[in-house]
């Protein structure tokens, strides 16, 4: 391997890595306005020209602010934990496959950070980690608010994942690979029967992408599911003692998580990078697949803060209700509507 | 290079794992275990089983460790104190049984013949654990294994359920 | 294959470095102005009342068990989407009956009110 194609190799997942903390300040940007266009006001809009440098001015205020560390936490978990959080976000985007392998001056380059045989699993692993952060904030904290929080919030991430990885298991079936690449390669084209509907899971497990997308909402801690935070009884939960940018780091996951969370939706249910009837050529086939799948994600991500403004939080018995009273059972019977799916398939 | 990785995960595993069993702080000791996991689960890729290292973190990592997590903070389980008492004798004879131990089974893994570690044996490429052979085999020659396993699970869901909701019952 | 998780583990580095620089930076810039008042822990703005650390809901510990139960049960159903495709019929069934026995025990403990709070 020359070094060039090792270069290759290390920017392909170290660029996303950079690129995913930078959109979050536009982002940030876009949830306010869009929450002061559903609530009929007009939203931040004098920092520069319509508001945008709202954002970068937030947060060079969190950069400059004094870092509390009140006295009675445990100081070394109580860094560790916000820091966790930042760690697992970012580090979940690299086996998301974010465009074509396209040729550029006679090197293949696969647009995917890491193209390994278990991405799905590799994802699932790492948002599994994610617990971790909200746990021993809550604990290291030392404060009756971050422990019901981080508490809470652990239950609700562990209850909702079941659902989540069960709802994902019927893409895997479908696909026959935990790889994401072959996941996407699996929906290209169209439908045999209805030629003019893409191959996207959506269609066939329009069940299992409900579970699954509500299921995102809930592992992001997002409203309706924000319960951990819920700052009408727990002040801010888990995240209550936290300040400047140690309660920024949080911050910072939580939006790079609802954009991998799209990331996730685009590619296991909306085909990822590809279209029906797109076949990428060369390096502008590469920038057509990639602003293709970042559109996708985008749709989805606008689908987060739209929710956010417009649904009420759930109580938090409603909440443990739904995830394993209606969104368990409703996966395994995708599971199973697929598995009959795929024999109708293979028997025809 | 992936000789270097496999070592240095090891060595994280082994020495993550005695600061598991020495740290006086449960969270601490959890966090410790998390760590030591992680480093296994850089062990199985480099073994060529990046699937049973998936399950690794996520069973073992996302899913045990967090209910030891719960268990601490639900019995409230503060830091252990040293309660000052100074045990020499104790302490000179489980040093020395440790030694003693470790070289016993040194000796006996010579003299068997047995391979030390270290000394990996060669594998043919088609006999990797690759998931979907994995798979095939678990749902055809231990097909009575797995759907075993479901009535350990239903077991454990019971009992688990029962245990935690006996002062209710009362 | 395992050279295939090489920009994995390079990544993890990043991204362990970029979450310790963004602390990093922080404790550069920000001001240090410590009283006593203000490392207090929080209790809406009175005094402490009482320890914060207590005892939580034994329904967190069922929660999680349970949890764990379900998660040995995906790593098995996993494989078995895997190479469900070549199989069929006897590979659904085999499923069928592996969950129906679990699925005994959820239903056990629902109706017991293990996901009622």
């Amino acid at each position: 391997m020359t070094l060039v194609d090792g270069a290759i190799v290390v920017l392909r997942v170290v660029v996303p890595a950079l690129i995913l903390p930078a959109l979050v300040i536009p982002l940030v940007w876009v949830e306010r306005r869009v929450a002061a266009f559903i609530q009929d006001r007009p939203g931040p809009n004098r920092v520069g020209p319509f508001g945008l440098l709202q954002s970068p001015a937030d947060i060079i205020k969190l950069f400059t602010k004094e870092d509390v560390v009140p006295a009675a936490t445990d100081k070394f978990l109580f860094l560790l934990a916000p820091s966790l959080a930042v760690f697992a976000a970012l580090s979940t985007f690299a086996v998301v496959p974010y465009g074509p392998t396209i040729r550029v001056a006679g090197k293949v380059i696969p647009m995917v950070g890491a193209d390994v045989s278990v991405g799905l699993l590799y994802v699932f692993a790492i948002t599994s980690l994610s617990v971790y952060a909200i746990v021993l904030a809550g604990w290291s904290s030392n404060d009756k608010f971050s422990l019901l929080g981080g508490i809470r919030s652990s239950a609700q991430i562990i209850s909702y994942e079941l659902a989540m990885t069960t709802a994902a298991a019927g893409v895997v079936l479908a696909a026959g690979s935990f790889r994401l690449t072959d996941i996407v390669a699996m929906q290209e084209g169209t439908f045999r029967l209805l030629p003019v509907v893409p191959r996207w899971n959506f269609f066939p497990q329009v069940i299992g992408f409900i579970v699954f997308f509500v299921s995102a909402f809930a592992e992001t801690n997002r409203l309706p599911f924000d319960l951990p935070e819920a700052e009408a009884e727990l002040v801010a939960g888990y995240h209550t003692e936290y300040s400047a940018m140690r309660f920024g780091s949080y911050f910072l996951a939580e939006y790079i998580n609802v954009i991998v969370a799209s990331a996730m939706t685009a590619t296991l249910y909306f085909g990822g990078w590809s279209l029906p009837g797109f076949h990428p050529e060369g390096w502008l086939g590469g920038l057509l697949g990639l602003l293709i799948f970042a559109a996708k994600t985008a749709f989805f991500v606008l689908v987060f803060i739209w929710v956010r403004w417009t649904l009420p939080r759930f109580r938090y018995d409603q909440l443990m209700r739904l995830g394993w009273k209606t969104l368990l059972p409703l996966s395994l019977a995708n599971l199973l509507w697929v598995a009959l799916l795929a024999i109708w398939r293979t028997s025809r | 290079m992936e000789r270097l990785i496999f070592d240095a995960a090891a060595l994280v595993a082994i020495v993550f794992a005695g600061l598991m069993v020495a740290g006086r702080d449960p969270i601490k000791s959890v966090l410790a275990l998390a760590v030591s996991f992680f480093a296994l689960a850089v062990t199985y890729v480099l073994l060529l089983a990046p699937f049973i290292a998936a399950l690794q973190i996520i069973v073992y990592a996302g899913a045990i460790l967090v209910l030891f997590l719960f268990l601490i903070m639900l019995l409230n389980v503060g830091p252990e104190r040293p309660d000052g008492v100074r045990r020499p004798v104790q302490t000179f004879l489980g040093s020395l049984s440790v030694v003693v131990f470790a070289g016993l089974l040194l000796g006996m893994l010579r003299a068997s013949g047995a391979r030390l570690p270290g000394q990996p044996e060669a594998v043919a490429a088609d006999a990797l654990p690759d998931p979907k052979a994995l798979g095939r085999l678990l749902f055809s020659d231990y097909l009575l294994h797995f759907e075993a396993v479901s009535v350990l699970l239903l077991a454990a869901l019971v009992g688990a359920f029962v245990l935690a909701r006996r002062e209710n019952a009362q | 294959m395992p050279e295939t998780f090489f920009p994995i583990l390079v990544l993890l580095g990043v991204a362990a470095i970029m979450a310790a620089t963004i602390l990093f930076l922080n404790a550069v810039l920000g001001p240090k102005l410590r009283t006593r008042k203000k490392l207090e822990t929080y209790e809406s703005g009175v005094p402490l009342l009482d320890a914060s650390r207590k005892r939580v809901s034994i329904q967190f510990f069922v929660i999680a068990m349970v949890f764990i139960l379900f998660d040995v049960e995906i790593a098995f159903v996993y494989p078995w989407a895997l190479v469900f495709k070549a199989a069929g019929w006897p590979l659904l069934l085999e499923m069928f009956v592996f969950l129906a026995i679990l699925i005994v025990g959820y239903a056990y403990i629902w109706k017991k009110g293990a996901f009622d709070w």
